[in-house]
């Protein structure tokens, strides 16, 4: 069967939902797509894409908005959670049935676990997650390897450092599967002790051959790092405010810390960033995360064009 | 219990005949106990042997109790004895890789879709690990540790 013909009416709710292949091709095409990210392409005319944000995420779905209308197609759905809590004295299930019955595809945010697995088993419609719980964000990470492709010509081999709340922070989650698809990736996992990743996750890292080390400070493995993927530690996860405040000096990026990066190093966020990176660092040759941002775009793109019958 | 023949004669008591010997560590039996509470009255005889019980039950235990049964002992043993009184494992209920599926035990993740009493879901795990045991939700993902499962399979 051709490659193409395998996407079609495809769900993602996670990013190994995808074989490494599939995500090759899909990089293909949006390399393709970022030529019409400004003009548009309009290969899906008449389509309809419902965007449901149970939790508000301002960012992604203009991102998947721009997408379908860039490909010609129409936008329905709702971005406010008060909005969705007065189409929610319904279940999710029967929201989704409605929905289902006149889209084409499906994206859905919310912050109950599983919830797109539950509306890809319903939806006739491909069902594309935007972020449920906590450990999954597909088009997140395909934006994120993407970018890392397009800045070092590949993912193999890479070391990435990914920095912050490793236990809640679904994009960290994500983009740990998401590597595991490539071959000989080296994780550094760096957080406070409480937020470190999940053991599924690392289980799964284990699993799949992908080396990884745990630590609470970057600055030692900073000259290593190709790549330093930053999220944001939040001071409401710890029990102790003043623990806090003595790690958090490890996990605001400077640009004096970044003096210890090789050249070549790239920051990444999946923004949008507080105080996490000072806006001192967009000036540095390291700052990548406003082009991380924009390849968003292209990157969904290519999936609703192949997704999408 | 209606193919007898004269063979089931030479058999102690033809009651007997079929049933299910469950071998479990003597600190589990009232636990067990708690998830045989339909079929207690029926529980013929308790041996104990070291530090195990040896449960007699009269039948054959259904998939979804001989599941409830290793959920909480991965470790209890369980024979089949058929008719003509030759006893066999029961094994293959906990696999490494195979899902359990149905309402034997509910994913204790508060923020999971299987919580919402109102979605229309079927819990979903899969057995990542037979010894310790470890569980995982095919829905939000989340291990549930043997510690977890016990506590809530024995208050069933
Ligand atoms: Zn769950």
């Amino acid at each position: 069967m051709d490659i193409d013909s395998r996407f079609k009416g495809r769900d993602l709710v996670s990013i190994l939902d995808f074989s490494r292949q599939e995500i090759e091709r899909l990089f293909e095409v949006a390399d393709e797509m970022e030529k019409f990210a400004k003009s548009g392409k309009e290969v899906l005319k008449d389509r309809i894409i419902s965007t449901l944000f149970f939790e508000p995420s301002t960012r992604t779905r203009l991102s998947f908005e721009t997408a379908m209308i860039r490909l010609g197609g129409h936008v329905i759905g709702f971005a406010d959670p008060s909005m969705s809590r007065t189409v929610t004295g319904e279940t999710l299930a029967d929201t989704i049935r409605m929905v289902d019955s006149y889209s084409n595809v499906i994206v859905l945010r919310h912050k109950i676990e599983g919830s797109a697995r539950l509306a890809a088993e319903i939806a006739e419609a491909p069902v594309i997650n935007a972020g449920d719980g906590s450990q999954h964000h597909p088009t997140q990470t395909l934006t994120d390897l993407y970018t890392l492709r397009r800045e070092f010509g590949g993912i193999d081999g890479l070391k990435i450092a990914i920095l912050g709340d490793l236990r809640q922070t679904r994009s960290a989650s994500s983009l740990a599967y998401g590597v595991s698809l490539f071959h000989g990736v080296k994780l550094y996992l760096v957080s406070p002790e409480p937020l470190r990743m999940r053991q599924e996750i690392t289980d799964h890292l284990k699993s799949t051959g992908v080396e990884y080390r745990e630590l609470t400070h970057v600055e030692e493995v900073l000259p290593e790092v190709d790549a330093l993927y930053v999220t944001r530690l939040q001071k409401e996860r710890f029990a102790d405010p003043q623990e806090y405040e003595r790690l958090r000096g490890s996990y605001f990026v400077t640009k004096k810390m970044l003096e210890r990066a090789r050249r070549g190093m790239i920051v990444m966020h999946h923004l949008p960033r507080i105080d996490d990176i000072p806006l001192e660092v967009d000036e540095t040759p390291f700052a990548r995360y406003f082009q991380q941002a924009a390849f968003g775009l292209p990157v969904r793109m290519a999936l609703l064009s192949l997704i999408v019958q | 219990m209606t193919q007898r023949t004269n063979k089931d004669q030479r058999q102690t008591s033809k009651q007997d005949a079929r049933k299910t010997l469950i071998e479990i560590s003597g600190g589990k039996t009232p636990y067990l106990l708690s998830i045989l509470k339909d079929q207690t009255p029926y529980v013929r005889a308790t041996v104990q042997w070291k530090d195990k019980d040896v449960l007699e039950l009269p039948e054959e235990l259904s998939e979804e109790t001989l599941t409830k049964i290793k959920l909480l002992e991965p470790r209890a043993l369980i024979y089949f004895v058929s008719e003509d009184g030759k006893a066999y494992e029961k094994t293959g209920i906990l696999e490494e890789g195979k899902w359990i599926e149905g309402r034997i035990i509910y994913c204790p993740n508060k923020n999971c879709v299987t919580a919402q009493p109102k979605e229309p879901t079927r819990p979903k795990f899969k057995v990542v690990k037979k010894d310790p045991l470890i569980l995982q939700c095919y829905y939000c993902g989340r291990y549930i540790d043997h510690s977890a499962i016990v506590a809530q399979i024995s208050q069933l």
